[in-house]
């Protein structure tokens, strides 16, 4: 039993960069997480990450993290207490429930290096605009942090940046 | 029924962008929304948003949204419980209540900052309507009304 997982996919048009990558889990783990995000993105500069899945993960929330890596072999291996980074860490938790966004309902943080403002990661204050303060990393996953065991279907991540 | 959008069209007025469109609604819709801004718009410098309508658009409060969007397929569709995205997703609410803003006099201004030290002011109680913005290529505006709103025309007008 093993999550399938995507490298992730750029592409550029003009100054908008694109990247996607899609998480299959198989209906026994609780955690589902993407590999490393592409050198392509600049992380000095404020990005965009949709999140959607193919159908409800879980009968209760489930909470989106954000791991940060400091070398090409960074990689999130192992499940619910057996979770690990190898060359980086867990930064932080950016929202508490993804569990309603269920295609073609999207959910989107806008992520800003040097945020001024308060983060905000709770489904409650969704109206106020999820953003987070992100470090400035070389690479970056994120994961699906299930309190059980995560449906069996796809999870997308798509991470959007204007660049010059 | 159906909304009928007019397309951001774009001057430039002694070196500032404005570009503007119209949204006009009929009484068979809760939302009215516009169509993705046009490229011209620099995401990454501040702008302003101006909104009016010719009259109230609800007989209660009308909240005004902003949408992100990451393709040129990037739009919003449908009404009501059917209101769906393609290429993007909702970001925020940018007003509770925007019901003031009727004719030229009562236009009301955000200030879209990328890159704001200050906390989003969002409410008719607080002025003048700031917020934080995420830099994004497109972007879409919707009155989401709680119930039907009136048959009028709504003004959008970006100045950069």
């Amino acid at each position: 039993m093993a999550l399938t997982q995507s490298a992730w996919t750029d592409s550029k048009v003009g100054t908008l960069y694109n990247s996607s990558c899609t998480v299959i889990g198989d209906g026994s783990l609780l955690d589902v997480y993407t590999l490393k995000t592409s050198t392509d993105l600049d992380p000095t500069k404020p990005w965009l990450l949709y999140v959607t899945m193919a159908a409800t993960a879980d009968a209760e929330a489930v909470p989106l993290e954000i791991w940060v890596g400091y070398s090409s072999s960074f990689a999130l291996t192992g499940d619910d207490s057996t979770l690990a980074a190898t060359d980086g860490a867990v930064f932080k938790q950016i929202y508490d429930d993804v569990v309603l966004a269920v295609d073609p309902l999207k959910y989107v943080f806008n992520m800003v290096p040097g945020l001024k403002v308060a983060d905000v990661v709770a489904v409650a204050n969704i109206a106020t605009g999820n953003k987070i303060g992100v470090p400035i990393a070389p690479y970056y996953a994120f994961c699906l942090n299930g309190g059980s065991a995560l449906t069996a279907t796809t999870y997308t991540f798509r991470i959007v940046q204007v660049q010059a | 029924m159906a909304l009928t959008q007019s397309a951001w069209t774009d001057t430039t007025v002694d070196g500032q962008l404005i570009s503007k469109c119209t949204v006009i609604c009929t009484t068979g819709e809760h939302d009215a929304y516009t169509l993705k801004t046009s490229t011209a718009l620099n995401p990454e410098l501040p702008w302003r948003l101006v909104f009016h309508s010719i009259a109230a658009g609800d007989g209660e409060a009308l909240p005004f949204e902003i949408y992100v969007g990451y393709s040129s397929s990037f739009a919003l569709s449908g009404d009501d419980s059917t209101l769906a995205v393609t290429d993007g997703a909702y970001f925020s609410e940018l007003y509770d209540d925007v019901r003031p803003a009727v004719g030229a006099a009562g236009a009301l201004t955000f200030m879209m900052s990328p890159d704001t030290e200050v906390a989003d002011v969002v409410t008719t109680t607080n002025n003048p309507a700031k917020m934080q913005i995420p830099v994004a290529p497109y972007y879409a505006f919707n009155l989401n009304g709680g119930s039907a709103l009136v048959a009028t025309t709504h003004t959008f007008i970006i100045i950069q």
